[in-house]
């Protein structure tokens, strides 16, 4: 804010119209930081595509500021979190991932994003978990309009292929 | 690159798993995967093609949607702006309606800093409350200088803004302390004139008041006595004199003007400056004048060289006359304080009702304006700036870089309409493979346009700070001239 005003009885206060209510709504816990600073929706997802432009051209530690960024500003929005996990992930910070998925599903359960995602990481920790998250993602995704449900998709498909193929080699064994 | 699926697929295939008991009985699992336990069925049973497509489909789509790619996708419905601010609708502003006043009367202490500045007899290149307060109350001012002064009297809060605002202030808020002396300076309010702005266009301009209010304005200007210099406040830089080039008026009579000429006040009604919002279709018109200068002077039947009121009824009454001419027509007959301003601009025969050649080209001269959008005209207004006798470099530089700051926000503009044109054409395409390609056309565009936003406001950015350190090093270079006059 960087602004000096002088306590000068009701003069000074008629300055608390604007910033100053919207500062007490955040130390209130109502209002987010980017309600604060007046960022819109529309401006959060222009920065959220230079974040995954960022990331797609493999500048992840500054799509992961960018992402932090948005997740401080707005800690309820459910896609920042789950691209903040998805860089996290691919910064090999797996936990921190699962962590961020869960938070964006805790927002929104049926988050495609984070529930794909949160799914693969629990299957490579050999989670059940995982199966379920996948087959969700798949639900909520059905025309694989993100890429996350699109992976999702196949790789329920290639794990029931491989499942059933095992249960008929294991049927078939004496 | 799918190692982890074996280990998936033993978990799924394991005695204990519940995909084992849905395994044979398709019920209760999701149809794609009861679609993929048909397919190995179908292996089974000998068909090749089929088993060979849904394993290579597979694999295809696993290579071309790689692990956790980011993208951001929003929750759907009115959920996903929820923690965002609202965008507000046009019109609507959280900022207090008193910033209008506030703004407007840095406008006309900005014009006029030089001449409160002066009222004591001294030139110390600043303001201080207490030659506010006596500024209020001068009745040789003019109301409009009164009131801003006023205003920021009234307004102590307001006034501590711009007090501790200056050069440094905006990057380094520790130095505000500094600035924060209880005097105003010339870079001060500038600098917060151009902080306000930037308020304005983030939060919305606020609406004001339905109460009537007498909204300050900058000097009048005076009746242009022959011989004397027309009146004008002086384009893009509105007519803040130059140090040290106008000795002080107190009690002289009526406001001066604030690009000099001195004199009576005369008409009635607002008087027309830079800052009427006005102005810019003055500016158009006069130009349209120029470029169509024949068809006016014949308008009521004769050619003598000139324009009058008649000529303009007689091309308004003309069914034949284009909607332009007789736009700038109606422009004039509408407001005969710019017609008054305009027939006076060469200062020849004073006020006389008759709109001269000289006249014309004394005002595009003078205002720096031009007709606005075509670079031969862009050109001709930056040369007239440059060979206009009347300015000082200062003054010259800062509206060359003024004009040059309008044509980048033109450009903005541009460049935004481009962008939401083509986000509502994105928004209204389908998901046919047709419609996907068009999107992937259309985002690669919007990428485009987003990087030429970007660089069009860093270079907006750097006029800005350009047109603020040449501010203050003009007003330090006076400072020095007028402190080395006083040590002469």
């Amino acid at each position: 804010m960087g602004r000096v005003i002088k306590h000068e009885a009701t003069v000074a206060m008629r300055m608390e119209s604007g910033a100053v209510q919207r500062m007490k709504s955040f130390a209130r816990g109502e209002a987010t930081w980017a309600e604060v600073e007046g960022m819109t929706f529309e401006e959060a997802k222009a920065i959220a595509q230079v974040g995954c432009d960022l990331a797609a051209a493999g500048r992840l530690e500054e799509a992961r500021i960018l992402f932090e960024g948005l997740v401080v500003g707005n800690p309820r929005d459910a896609g920042a979190h789950a691209a903040l996990g998805t860089v996290y992930q691919k910064l090999g910070r797996l936990e921190e991932a699962i962590a961020e998925y869960s938070a964006a599903l805790a927002r929104d359960a049926g988050h495609p994003v984070a529930l794909a995602n949160r799914g693969e990481l629990y299957l490579r920790k050999g989670e059940r978990q995982g199966f379920t998250d996948l087959s969700n993602a798949v639900e909520v995704d059905p025309h694989g309009e993100t890429a996350a449900g699109r992976r999702a998709r196949a790789l329920v498909k290639s794990i029931t292929l491989a499942a059933v193929e095992k249960l008929k080699q294991d049927a078939q064994q004496p | 690159m799918v190692d982890f699926l074996k280990g998936a697929t033993n978990l799924l295939a394991s005695p204990e798993g519940t995909a084992v008991e849905g395994a044979g009985d398709t019920r209760g699992l999701t149809p794609l995967i009861a679609h993929s336990i048909k397919t190995v069925e179908g292996v089974a049973t000998g068909n090749v093609l089929l088993a060979a497509s849904g394993v290579v489909g597979v694999a295809e789509d696993l290579k071309k949607n790689p692990a956790a790619k980011t993208e951001y996708a929003a929750t759907g419905g009115a959920a996903k702006t929820e923690g965002y601010a609202p965008i507000l609708p046009t019109g609507t502003s959280a900022l207090d309606p008193k910033m209008l006043d506030y703004e407007a009367a840095l406008k006309v202490l900005e014009a006029n800093f030089d001449q409160l500045d002066l009222a004591d007899g001294k030139k110390s290149g600043s303001l201080s409350k207490d030659e506010l307060r006596r500024a209020a109350h001068d009745t040789s001012l003019s109301p409009q200088l009164r009131s801003a002064a006023r205003f920021l009297t009234e307004n102590a809060a307001l006034f501590e803004r711009v007090d501790s605002n200056g050069l440094l202030a905006r990057f380094m808020p520790v130095v505000e302390k500094l600035y924060n002396d209880d005097r105003i300076k010339l870079s001060g309010v500038r600098s917060e004139l151009k902080r306000v702005g930037e308020e304005f266009s983030r939060y919305g301009r606020p609406e004001r008041p339905r109460t009537p209010k007498p909204e300050p304005e900058t000097c009048p200007p005076s009746t242009g006595t022959p011989g004397t210099r027309p009146p004008s406040t002086g384009g893009p830089s509105p007519g803040t004199p130059s140090p040290g080039t106008r000795p002080p008026t107190p009690g002289t009579g009526p406001t001066p003007g604030t690009g000099g000429g001195q004199g009576p006040v005369t008409g009635g009604g607002k008087p027309p400056t830079s800052k009427d919002p006005d102005f810019r279709e003055y500016l158009e018109a006069v130009a349209v004048l120029r470029d169509n200068w024949g068809t006016f002077d014949t308008a009521a039947g004769t050619k003598d060289d000139r324009v009058t009121r008649e000529d303009l009824a007689a091309l308004l009454a003309n069914p034949a006359a284009s909607s332009t001419l007789k736009k700038a027509a109606q422009f004039f007959k509408d407001h005969p304080e710019y017609f008054d301003r305009l027939e006076m601009a060469a200062g020849i025969d004073g006020r006389d009702g008759i709109i001269g050649w000289l006249d014309v080209k004394a005002e595009l001269e003078l205002s720096g304006g031009a007709k606005p959008g075509t670079s031969p005209t862009k050109v001709s207004s930056a040369r007239s700036i440059v060979d206009n006798p009347n300015m000082s470099i200062e003054d010259k530089v800062q509206a060359i870089l003024g004009a040059i700051s309008t044509e980048t926000d033109a450009e903005i503009l541009q460049v935004m309409d481009s962008m939401a044109s083509a986000g509502e054409d994105r928004a209204a395409l389908g998901t046919s493979d047709a419609d996907k390609k068009k999107a992937a056309t259309l985002d690669g565009n919007m990428r485009e346009l987003e990087l030429r936003l970007q660089r069009l406001l860093e270079k907006r950015k750097s006029m800005f700070d350009l047109m603020s350190n040449m501010s203050a090093k003009f007003n330090e270079m006076a400072k020095t001239a007028i402190s080395n006059l006083r040590g002469a």
